[in-house]
């Protein structure tokens, strides 16, 4: 037998987690060596371990490929505008406590078009899960730069490199006081997987930015022109580092500055939800 | 019948109070009334007014031109709005605060509607003052109604506005 | 439920609009409201805030109106009623989720008390000036419904219309009013809440494993809410009966005309207006909002001097109640509409219109007097 011959013969027909994912709406559009597949894969595996039951997990999400997760997972999923996810998140997680609301949408969707719902949603620390998808660029729109793509990266919009400082997200998460803030890319299955089923367990915002390969997209502007590529460069520079000094984490793409991962803040905070309720004692209508 | 009446003074006199009090007695008492607020942007100190229109038939046009009666409690009040009043009309003012009249008046009733207020302790309720004195000049709304309008507003101070307002109705004088 | 006894009681009040609109929205059955603060709407959000949380419902003040349109509408998927309320410039920001509601077919009520434009203009003064943006804000196709008060009892009553048609027709409703009607206080008789008909989105009732969120066989398909075990997809996206993103020309046709459809077919039952003379009247004026009560004073002004004027106060602006003004414009020379912008409300009226039609315009910030209007209809004799 040829190796794609036993590639096929073995390849999995079915997997435990079909129940979560759509499977009539496969293919899906990712491109090859994209690693939004690994995001989805982690985010089913954290549900399934969840111990919420699978019918009151609910995905939002915004515009670009990261969006797209809420079209391919099997769960109450709502793909709204751009940037807006976290503000529908926000209206449906406080009139349904019951309910498990996790975001998952891009760095643009979520910290540049929707970066003032971001920053207010953190400070009010509304119990809800934020997974934002980090690939250096707006992919589904075309490759231009965006708010967390590095100096000097090139983008369609940036082809002398990029101009403009990025955010440092897991330092602007915590600094606004959110409970849960990790970071992983998609080489860290495992330890991605197990951030995000303890964020479902966190009550407040939880946050988790997810560093991801986009070889067709940013990297293809970027010499980095394959997925693996990528899984390259998050083994050799990425550093694990639970107990980082925030303000020293931001990514630079530079050979020989680290990518910093690990979970950064694991923390109780009051949420809305409980400082919403002493408005209700004292409005009158909770004793 | 309708009435158009026009309250004027300055921000933190009470005045759109006093114009929603005086509209919800009217209408307590079976009457038609609209009340519109105006206020310039100042946070306090600026000009306010309240147009009060009391009918007995419901109101078409809620909003007042040229008003029946003008009670001006400030002369800031008088100097903005004392020259809509309809020729011939009423004015009702605080004697102590409004030194010049700018509108031609077929009569004039005076109350020291502040000092009373400040004799009370509570300058606050210089606007209940007024109301008193309003009911007592003009026979439009039943001053029992007015009172009881009055008490609900205000449930924790009933006594102080109960002698505001009877002070108002007793001080008033055509001038 | 204990909080029933909170809402307003039956029997006459004397309230300011803004409030009687709130008032109205949680005799309605608004759960959650989301805001923003801005001129003249302000009353609606202060009253909102703290009557909600006295009867078990979440009031919360978003960082802008972008995110009080949106917030509204996950609240809605969540299963309840919502509302916002805002002026121009926060309802320019909405439209973006205006498109959204009609799109996932997520009822909700925003309410727009109308200041001057255009911009930030005069934020403490009357304007008319969004009757267009009301109707076609947002980008692409979709069909709405805007109510228009021009009294505070007009306003409650509206706002628990816009709350019924919303809920029965899955679409985003709107209630134009405008800083007079909003700020002014009125008279207000509430019904006894059994005279009252409060409408709910329909729910789904079969079997599961059949649910189609945008059954093509329905006009309003049933709603299920997030977490009933559905697992159901809505998107922004053009997207078949699955609620699945589509670029099939058939789905996208699909879905649109039933977007516009449940609105247009039912136009006949939503279009609201009273006439005032309009039998033997020669000269028809039409209007909406605050300038009605200006205009209908002027008419009756204007019958005593014997002029056979009639007039039309527009409740529904959108869709546009064409029979009335067609049958209206049949039997007149001619036709008037006064509103307080340079000319909005006269384009669909000429659109119907078989006589000739002409404004009676008032600049923006004022409420034109009855012999403003007067003067219009006395220089069209």
């Amino acid at each position: 037998m040829s190796r794609s011959q036993i590639l096929r013969e073995n390849i999995v027909k079915e997997s435990p987690r079909d129940d979560l994912i759509r499977k009539d709406r496969f293919p899906h559009i990712w491109c090859p060596g994209c690693s939004l597949g690994t995001v989805l894969k982690c985010y089913v595996e954290a549900i399934a371990s969840s111990n919420i039951p699978i019918d009151k997990h609910v995905v939002v999400s915004g515009i670009g490929c990261t969006g797209r997760i809420a079209g391919y997972i099997k769960l109450d999923s709502y793909h709204v505008t751009h940037g807006r996810p976290i503000a529908f998140a926000e209206g449906m997680r406080i009139v349904r406590p019951d309910l498990e609301v996790t975001v998952i949408s891009g760095d643009g969707d979520l910290v540049t078009i929707g970066g003032n719902h971001f920053i207010h949603a953190i400070r009010r620390n509304v119990d809800i899960n934020v997974f934002l998808v980090n690939n250096f660029i707006y992919g589904m729109t075309g490759n231009q730069m965006g708010s967390t793509t590095p100096i000097g990266a090139r983008s369609s919009t940036s082809p002398y490199g990029c101009p403009e400082y990025p955010f440092n997200l897991p330092l602007l998460v915590a600094s606004l006081g959110a409970p849960f803030v990790a970071r992983w890319t998609t080489l860290h299955v495992r330890q991605l997987a197990d951030a995000m089923k303890r964020a479902l367990q966190v009550k407040g915002f939880a946050f988790i930015e997810i560093i991801t390969s986009c070889p067709v997209g940013f990297g293809s502007y970027n010499e980095l022109r394959e997925g693996l590529d990528f899984i390259k460069l998050f083994r050799d520079s990425c550093v694990v580092d639970h107990n980082a000094d925030l303000t020293k984490v931001g990514i630079t793409l530079r050979p020989g500055e680290p990518i910093v991962l690990g979970n950064f803040v694991d923390r109780e905070v009051p949420t809305y939800h409980d400082l919403e309720k002493e408005v209700f004692k004292k409005a009158g209508w909770l004793k | 019948m309708r009435w158009d009446i026009r309250w004027a003074g300055f921000g933190g006199q009470g005045v759109i109070r006093a114009g929603e009090i005086l509209g919800r007695a009217a209408v307590k008492q079976g009457l038609d009334s609209a009340m519109r607020p105006m206020y310039g942007p100042e946070k306090t100190g600026g000009w306010s007014r309240a147009d009060v229109v009391i009918s007995d038939e419901p109101i078409i046009f809620p909003l007042i031109v040229k008003p029946d009666i003008l009670i001006a409690m400030s002369q800031d009040g008088m100097n903005r709005d004392g020259a809509s009043l309809r020729k011939g009309g009423f004015l009702l003012i605080d004697g102590e605060l409004v030194k010049e009249i700018k509108s031609s008046p077929s009569k004039i009733y005076s109350v020291e509607a502040t000092s009373i207020a400040d004799s009370l302790g509570r300058r606050i309720v210089a606007n209940i003052v007024m109301l008193g004195a309003f009911a007592k000049a003009f026979n439009i709304v039943d001053p029992e109604i007015l009172l009881q309008t009055i008490v609900e507003s205000f449930p924790r101070a009933v006594e102080l506005n109960k002698t505001a307002f009877r002070l108002g109705m007793e001080k008033v004088e055509e001038v | 439920m204990s909080g029933e006894l909170k809402l307003l009681k039956p029997g006459t009040h004397f309230l300011m609009g803004n409030i009687a609109c709130a008032e109205a929205a949680l005799i309605a059955g608004c759960e959650f409201y989301a805001g923003y603060p801005i001129t003249p709407s302000n009353e609606i959000a202060e009253h909102m805030s703290r009557r909600m949380p006295e009867l078990g419902r979440h009031f919360i003040q978003m960082e802008d109106e972008i995110a009080s349109a949106v917030a509204i509408l996950g609240a809605s998927a969540a299963g309840v009623k919502s509302m916002t309320a805002t002026s121009g410039p926060g309802f320019s920001l909405m439209m973006e989720s205006i498109g959204l509601s009609a799109m996932l077919e997520l009822p909700c009520v925003i309410v727009d008390v109308q200041r001057a434009g255009p911009s930030t203009g005069i934020p403490t003064f009357v304007g008319q000036g969004d009757v267009m943006q009301s109707r076609w804000g947002s980008h692409g196709d979709y069909e709405l419904v805007v109510y228009a008060p021009s009294s505070v009892q007009e306003f409650f009553d509206l706002t628990i219309e816009a709350f019924n048609t919303s809920e029965w027709l899955r679409i985003p409703t709107i209630v134009l009013s405008d800083e007079v009607v909003g700020h002014m206080y009125g008279r207000l008789e509430v019904p006894p809440y059994d005279k009252i008909t409060i409408i709910n989105r329909k729910k789904y009732e079969g079997r599961k494993e059949d649910y189609l969120p945008y059954n093509y066989e329905t006009l309003i398909p049933p709603f299920v809410a997030a977490g009933e075990g559905y697992r159901i997809h809505m998107t922004g996206l053009t997207h078949d009966e699955r609620g699945y993103p589509s670029l099939e020309i058939e789905d996208s046709h699909k879905l649109l005309e039933r977007l516009v459809m449940k609105v247009r077919k039912n136009a006949k039952n939503l279009w609201k207006y009273e006439s005032y003379f309009i039998d033997d009247a020669d000269i028809v004026v039409i209007t909406f909002g605050i300038t009605a009560r200006a205009s209908i004073e002027a008419v009756k002004r204007a019958r005593k001097e014997g002029l056979k004027i009639g007039l039309l106060k527009l409740l529904t602006l959108w869709p546009f109640p064409e029979d009335p003004v067609k049958i209206a414009s049949q039997y007149a020379r001619r036709i008037l509409v006064a509103e307080i912008n340079m000319g909005q409300l006269i384009h669909p009226v000429r659109e119907v219109a078989e006589c000739p039609v002409a404004s009676i315009n008032y600049p923006v910030g004022y409420v034109p007097p009855p012999e403003y209007i007067l003067d219009g209809i006395r220089a069209a004799v």
